[in-house]
């Protein structure tokens, strides 16, 4: 009887319960689906850890064991950390801190307990989402991050719902639709910079392959195998034809011997101007991330919408690294004339070999200049060269070993991918005086039939070179596109099909075919308007809105101020009934009718409820205990079940039962009359 | 530290200042209702802005999107919980009376009026919070709180309110309710001895016959309305026929303060409720003495509640039957 603290009915501070099995359960799932996207952009051994640590927690959870001790917790962690620093020689950016987030969420789930700690846990899924996205932008991580959010929301929710998980789900899926208009606004509207205010930690694009600023034997080949996209591009008007479609990267002047290496002169702007001949060409480019600074920009542009700057050697470089995609618009001239005065130091550096090597290929060169009259002529002569001569197109050419590896590919193998014709016929044409270069880019690209956008794959990686000649500045020259069809080796002729090397046509237009060519066509939108959605898609749009004028702090606090209201009022209108003034009237009809009984009678308490208090007048009116009821029925259906027929019914039903005339007895008006006087 | 005091102070006064009333029912409104983040919102808030600051390092749209997203999440969470008490309407409030020593349970009943279900709703009192409460459309229910023990007499709960963290325990809103009184009888001794005039012991105490009249309504005290109090007794426990039986030609009994044994008011106050205890459990009518007022006697469960109540305000002015 003296009991002294009621513990049945206490609890304790909201959020420091232990979770219920179901929470727990719920948190983990979430945060498993949140590590499940670096198996693909980390080595394996980082998820597949995590989720071991999460399978422990599960079994824990069912075999209802004790969680590990403050040893076995803190060796896990000092374990991850050193496999963090192992793997991937580095603590900080987004590749090695993601790992590590990765472990850390998994270890934070096989120390919590109570409700908080797994709601912790749910939080963490956001994180994990964002680390996910710094690592691969696809679209396909995109849906199945939105899935991962509702997993989220639902281990969020509160764990002492006795709700089922059809309703739970719906629930969940209410709250993130209510929350995704100001997400948009608030991703539209907010400020983007031209640049990071800040910048540390790149990452380790493991996924995302590119040109690299070094050019060995078989370093295209290797990209070659590669299917994925480098960066479309969609023309205004007609679309240039393939053999003029080259869109130019690294440039390689300096060579070792084996390996090309980009100018010194790099960091320096472009002095020599170039001019543009014909008409001009505009497109809009969706790059996708690579860790380069290079853009890509058709030929040489005279005009792009985004920070760059062309080096000396016409390189575009955008002023860093690149870990997003990006969108740009730009204005090219298919043919120009570029550098008609060549500077003495850049001649020189274009004429340099190193000296003692390959001594077959500089007695050719000197051959072929004595037996021409201009440069032009040698060069003729040496494309011809590799046209008749038995060269073959391989993806497989050997390793070429030594010190006079041209020499042997030029005098032996003969087999080889674009960059030993790049490197060769540069060395040839050194060799024979005339100033030349290697260029790496991408060429060629398909069309894709859905949107128009032009794709250019890492298969679409080539090498090339620019000579320069007297009165014509720098000329392009492709010697890989003199070897005959014949001599293509099938496992290159992939490569090649959509170069504009090779004019064969596309013959695959399956169904296969079609279903790449619109979920490609998907992607290309995703990443133009929400990856590559950036400082100039927004300037762009703030324009036509005529915002341009505002600073970027006022229109963030206007646009934050206008999200925010937005979101109250859409939850507003998401989560309140909605029809008040159609239940207050349903209400007056009621509370008429209560009147009533109340004049005759029979007042409902304050505290009764309209089932109980129908009760009550059907044991003193049995003669009106059906129409009491049809009317509390009727009451109950239009005010909690939002049943509109029912108020019409209602009304028709208390106008009925006044016509009905007086009320019960008159001895037990009285009584109850006088009873109902005290309860007021 | 000062501004902190301040912002408390006043945020006290304010929540206690628009304290939903006394009167029942009482409909909570936007200006009875306060929210603010709880410390896990704050964290809620830190991992958005985490992303955010994230997104603005590496210039990543997709984590912008997932920043904007789970901020906006936080805020219709807001919205959310606000509404599960607005428009909640609280039917009633109350205390049982306890005798010292044990714990009071505080009582709210709520109903909810809208067409979607109200979660998570608690209430809280002394640093304590009540189970969370499900009200689904249409539907009325109880949240219990247990208090702790306190010692005899009127007794005042403040700082009691309603609150919800629900759906994701970000924010805490909460109205504040005004004070409720409580009474706690006196701790029935628990070897006291036999009440004078039960099993045996007549003579002792002043008992004497009562005839089967209500001529004792009229010795009620000076300034009650006359018969008030004796109407509202039968009219609300229809115990009508009791009372004549009760007072059916048999011995009556006085329970007498001054007839108690020991020096110490509390101890005798104590023995006069295990006393009331004991003569209410033999059925037979008693009435009590106490100094300054009496209570007539009589029996059942509305007597034995008037006369402990009067023993739990002792000495206090006894506000009759109540």
């Amino acid at each position: 009887m003296l009991a002294g603290r009621n513990k049945a009915l206490e609890a304790e501070r909201p959020g420091s319960e232990s979770a219920s099995p179901a929470q727990a359960h719920r948190a983990l799932i979430a945060l498993a689906a949140a590590t499940v996207p670096f198996f693909f952009s980390l080595p394996p051994w980082v998820a597949g850890g995590a989720l071991l640590i999460m399978g422990w927690r599960t079994l824990l959870l069912r075999a209802r064991r004790p969680l590990p001790g403050v040893i076995v917790k803190a060796v896990l962690i000092l374990l991850a950390l050193l496999a963090v620093v192992i793997s991937f020689r580095s603590f900080g950016g987004a590749t090695a801190g993601g790992a590590f987030l990765v472990i850390t969420a998994a270890l934070k789930s096989l120390e919590s307990r109570s409700v908080r700690d797994f709601r912790i846990v749910a939080l963490a899924c956001w994180l994990l989402l964002g680390a996910a996205f710094l690592l691969d932008q696809s679209l396909v991580l995109g849906i199945y991050a939105l899935f991962v959010a509702w997993l989220s929301v639902l281990a969020l929710q509160d764990v002492h719902e006795t709700l089922g998980w059809p309703a739970r789900s719906r629930m969940a899926g209410r709250i993130l639709v209510a929350a995704l208009p100001v997400a948009l606004i608030l991703f539209v509207m907010f400020p983007r910079l031209p640049a990071p205010l800040f910048r540390f930690g790149a990452p380790k694009l493991a996924s995302v392959s590119g040109l690299s600023d070094i050019l060995s034997p078989g370093s295209i080949a290797a990209l070659s195998q590669s299917n994925a996209i480098a960066f479309r591009v969609r023309f205004q008007g007609t679309v240039p034809e393939p053999a003029s479609r080259y869109f130019r990267g690294p440039v390689f002047t300096r060579f070792n011997g084996s390996t090309w290496l980009r100018n010194r002169d790099s960091h320096r702007h472009l002095t020599g101007q170039f001019k543009p001949r014909g008409t001009p060409v505009h497109y809009r480019v969706l790059e996708r991330a690579n860790g380069t600074r290079y853009l890509f920009a058709l030929a040489l542009p005279t005009r792009i919408a985004t920070p760059a700057r062309l080096t000396p050697d016409y390189e575009l470089l955008a002023p860093h690294r690149l870990w997003n995609d990006i969108a740009y618009s730009g204005v090219s001239f298919p043919h120009y004339t570029a550098q008609m005065q060549l500077p003495a130091a850049t001649r020189a550096a274009n004429l340099e070999l190193p000296p003692g090597i390959d001594p077959r290929t500089r007695g050719l060169a000197r051959q072929w200049r004595s037996a021409s009259e201009t440069p032009a002529g040698v060069v003729r002569r040496a494309l011809a060269w590799f046209r008749d001569k038995p060269f073959y197109y391989t993806l497989r050419p050997g390793r070429l070993m030594g010190r006079n590896q041209i020499d042997t590919f030029l005098f032996q193998t003969r087999r080889g991918f674009c960059e030993h014709y790049a490197s060769a016929f540069a060395v040839l044409m050194r060799a024979a005086g005339i100033p030349a270069r290697v260029v790496t880019g991408y060429a060629g690209g398909t069309i894709n039939p859905y949107d128009g956008w032009l794709v250019l794959r890492q298969s679409n990686a080539h090498a090339w070179d620019e000579v320069w000649l007297a009165g014509r500045g720098w000329v392009r020259v492709d010697p890989t596109s003199v070897i005959p069809a014949g001599r293509i080796e099938a496992s290159a002729a992939s490569a090649v099909t959509s170069s504009p090397v090779r004019h064969f046509r596309q013959l695959d237009t399956g169904f296969i075919w079609h279903v790449r060519n619109l979920w490609d066509a998907v992607n290309t939108t995703w990443t133009e308007y929400v990856v590559g959605y950036g400082h100039s898609l927004q300037n762009r749009l703030f324009e036509k809105l005529g915002l341009a004028g505002a600073g970027p702090v006022v229109t963030a606090l206007l646009m934050v101020a206008l999200a925010a209201m937005a979101g109250i009022l859409v939850a507003l209108l998401g989560f309140t009934h909605w029809r008040t003034r159609e239940k207050e009237a349903v209400k007056r009809v009621y509370l008429r009718w209560c009147r009533r009984l109340a004049r005759s009678g029979l007042a409902r308490s304050p505290s009764e409820g309209p089932v109980d208090f129908a009760a009550r007048v059907a044991r003193a009116w049995p003669e009106r205990a059906r129409a009491a009821e049809e009317i509390t029925r009727l009451y109950c259906a239009a005010r909690y079940g939002g049943d509109t027929a029912s108020t019409e019914a209602l009304k028709r039903r208390v106008r009925q039962w006044r016509q009905a005339g007086p009320g019960p007895a008159a001895t037990a008006r009285a009584r109850r009359g006088r009873s109902g006087k005290e309860s007021r | 530290m000062r501004v902190l005091h301040f912002l408390r102070h006043w945020m006290e006064r304010t929540t206690s200042r628009r304290s939903v009333g006394n009167r029942w029912p009482a409909t909570l409104t936007n200006r009875q209702i306060f929210i603010l983040p709880s410390a896990f919102g704050m964290t809620g808030a830190g991992v958005a802005l985490a992303l955010l600051l994230v997104a603005l390092n590496y210039q990543s749209s997709p984590v912008f999107l997932l920043a904007f997203f789970l901020g906006s999440l936080l805020q219709t969470a807001m919205v959310i919980t606000h509404q599960h008490l607005r428009g909640l309407v609280i039917n009633d409030v109350s205390v049982d009376p306890v005798f010292a020593g044990e714990a009071p349970r505080l009582h709210i009943r709520v109903s909810n009026q809208r067409r979607r279900a109200r979660h998570g709703l608690r209430c809280f009192g002394m640093e304590r919070s009540s189970r969370p409460l499900t009200l689904r459309p249409g539907n009325t229910g109880a949240m219990t709180l247990g208090l702790p023990a306190s010692g005899r007499g009127r007794q005042q709960l403040m700082r009691l309110g309603l609150a919800c963290t629900e759906p994701f325990g970000t924010f805490r809103a909460w109205s504040r309710l005004q004070p409720v009184d409580y009474i706690v009888y006196p701790r029935p001794a628990s070897n006291a001895p036999p009440p004078p005039g039960f099993a045996g012991h007549s003579g002792t105490g002043a008992t004497h016959a009562q005839p089967d009249d209500f001529a004792g309504l009229a010795r009620y005290r000076p300034g009650d309305r006359p018969g008030q109090i004796a109407w509202l007794a039968y009219a609300r426990s229809g115990e009508l026929e009791r009372k004549h039986f009760a007072g059916g030609g048999t011995r009556m009994h006085w329970l007498d303060f001054d007839e108690v044994p020991g020096a110490d008011t509390e101890k005798r106050l104590s023995i006069l409720t295990s006393w009331c205890l004991a003569a209410e459990h033999a059925q037979q009518p008693w009435g009590l003495r106490l100094p300054g007022h009496r209570i007539a006697p009589g029996n059942g469960p509305r007597h034995l509640a008037n006369c402990l109540r009067a023993l739990a305000l002792f000495p206090g002015p006894y506000d009759g039957d109540g």
